[in-house]
């Protein structure tokens, strides 16, 4: 039987693959992407702990956090669009109106 | 054989609020989409009647504790003092964005839809105690958020600036949700007050301490402390003036409430973890959020850094939680977020009423010589600068007082002394403002700027009713309000 601590170590890693990736990459649909990958890391700590509590409240909490990743692509690439409509790029390197 | 839980009435009181701004959401949309009723006007009547039908209802939220939905809903003091505070603040910032440039854009059945909608989110989030409800309301409130940022005005600025709200936030979040995860994990119960609960025989558990430092790293991205700040000057500068004043002022009662259900029970079982942390961010919030604000030309962008540096001494007092005896603690919180709301609604309603769609960001220097031209604006603005100084006889000074009381009864000399200093770098530009008000002559023409409309504005009576109370919280009501949140506070403590 695998200790549910090696779940947590496998979610943290993906979750830092993610925080790399927001903070690193200089594509917009990266960086979405990275906010996924975060997003979906704590799911894999919910269904282990679920798994291993017993309890089903973990794996609701995943189908919400699902949804709630879902509603925040959807925003997230429509700005993308609207940004890509006016620059006509997605790099990150162009929004430096607002500094200081 | 499982049953259903009997629905009582006292459910649906709780719940009226909340119910209410979501049906009159759906209304709006269907609105927008229609062929006779997509006009501002029937927009305005059904936001207006949406708004105050809410907050009749949260008025009569019950006063005494009781949890819904197996703790998706609370009813109770807090809950009701937050619920009524983000609604009169939604109300406030729609007499201001009716008579702002922006307001025609506003008024549209998708935006004042989403508004209502992520009211409705934050509602959910001040009077939740599960973690699952607690997550939707945070993301209802904030994608509403960034939508609203990037769409009432869409201009390069304001979509810079929504994305990379959009970017922190979502990070925000998932830190949020992964300490969530890892205290749900360690404790088997999704909600709050077990977490809470749970803690003590836990606290020293590896995983725990992770889980409770992300938590907390997650409400200080929410909260714009230093260094998780940098999305908030640029969202501030970025948005429209009115959702600038409601980001400022609801984010943080709705984040701090979730706080408070958090830190008064738990802060001082987990404080070798959240106590240095906490500190840091203080200290830092305070130190660079005034230095920062002192260097800025742009007037959205220096009140950004001055709310960094406000939610500083607000984490002030929440470091002052470490101790038992939590009571003192939480009323300076509950009275410096009440102070903080009533100036940030007031000074932003001073720039609301100076803005013209030609020049939307005004500078510093554009007040110069504003006593001249608009006398009474001067005034207000100088009792708010007064205020966010700490100078009596203003609330600034008195939440000031309460928050740095409660700090000294725990010790914290160190953290008081910064928090001074600070106060101190912040007069130089809170004055500098008031000078170029009073003595300075107009740098440029006032044609940029909106002339008086002599005649009533809503604008002006947000402004009037915040001037007043912030000096009557300044001279005689102090007492009177704080005997009023012990209640509240005993209430927190409790759990």
């Amino acid at each position: 039987m695998i200790p549910v601590e090696n779940y947590f170590i496998l979610s943290s890693l993906v979750f830092l693959c993610g925080l790399a990736g927001v903070m690193f990459r200089r594509n917009l649909i990266m960086v979405l992407m990275s906010i996924e990958l975060m997003l979906n890391a704590v799911n894999i700590i919910f269904v282990a702990a679920s798994r291993h509590l017993a309890q089903v409240d973990g794996q609701i909490m995943v189908l919400f956090v699902i949804t709630v990743a879902a509603c925040e692509a959807a925003v997230g690439l429509a700005m993308v669009i609207a940004l890509y409509r006016r620059y006509g790029t997605v790099n990150t390197e162009f929004l430096r109106l607002l500094r200081g | 054989m499982f049953s259903f839980p009997e629905i009582t009435s006292s459910f649906y009181y709780t719940a009226a609020p909340v119910l209410i701004l979501v049906a009159g959401s759906m209304v709006a949309l269907l609105q927008g989409v229609s062929q006779g009723f997509a006009s501002r006007r029937s927009i305005e009547v059904t936001a207006w009647l949406t708004i105050f039908a809410a907050i009749v209802a949260a008025a009569v939220i019950p006063g005494e504790q009781a949890e819904f939905l197996a703790g998706g809903l609370l009813s109770g003091n807090l809950a009701r003092t937050g619920q009524f505070a983000i609604l009169a603040i939604a109300a406030c910032v729609m007499m201001m964005m009716r008579e702002h440039h922006t307001g025609a854009s506003f008024f549209r059945g998708e935006v004042a839809s989403i508004f209502l909608m992520l009211v409705s989110g934050m509602l959910v989030m001040v009077s939740s105690d599960d973690l699952v409800t607690l997550f939707v309301g945070l993301e209802l409130a904030s994608i509403g958020l960034y939508v609203i940022l990037g769409y009432v005005q869409p201009n390069r600025r304001s979509q810079e600036g929504a994305i990379k709200y959009f970017i922190l936030g979502s990070v925000a979040a998932a830190i949020l949700l992964f300490g969530f995860a890892l205290l749900y994990a360690a404790t088997g119960t999704m909600r709050l007050s077990g977490i809470v609960a749970a803690l003590p025989s836990i606290a020293n558990h590896g995983w725990v301490r992770l889980g409770a430092l992300l938590t907390l790293v997650g409400l200080g991205f929410k909260l714009a402390l230093v260094p998780f700040h940098m999305w908030a000057p640029d969202a501030y500068e970025s948005a429209p003036t009115g959702i600038t004043a409601f980001m400022a002022t609801t984010v943080k009662v709705m984040i701090l409430t979730v706080a408070l259900r958090l830190f008064s029970g738990a802060f001082s079982t987990m404080s070798e973890v959240w106590y240095p942390a906490m500190l840091i961010l203080a200290v830092l919030s305070m130190v660079v959020g005034n230095i920062m604000a002192l260097v800025q030309t742009n007037l959205k962008r220096m009140l950004a850094y001055s709310s960094i540096a406000h939610s500083g001494y607000m984490a002030v007092a929440i470091c002052a939680l470490s101790t038992t005896a939590t009571g003192l603690p939480i009323r300076a919180i509950l009275f410096y977020l009440l102070t903080y709301v009533l100036v940030s609604l007031g000074a932003f309603a001073v720039v609301m009423s100076l803005e013209t769609a030609e020049n939307d960001q005004l500078t510093i220097d554009d007040l110069s010589g504003l006593a001249k031209k608009r006398p009474w604006l001067a005034l207000s603005m100088t009792v708010f600068m007064f205020s966010f100084g700490g100078m009596p006889p203003t609330a600034g000074f008195i939440g000031k007082f309460f928050v740095f009381n409660a700090a000294l009864t725990n010790h914290l000399y160190g953290l008081v002394f910064i928090g001074i200093i600070g106060s101190a770098i912040s007069l130089f530009y809170y004055l500098r403002l008031v000078v170029r008000m009073y003595m300075a002559e107009p740098v440029a023409p006032f044609g940029a700027l909106k002339p008086a409309s002599g005649g009533f504005t809503l604008t002006a009576a947000v402004l009037a009713i915040a001037v007043v109370t912030t000096v009557l919280l300044g001279t005689i009501l102090p007492g009177e309000v704080m005997e009023r949140l012990v209640d509240t506070a005993t209430e927190v403590a409790r759990k």
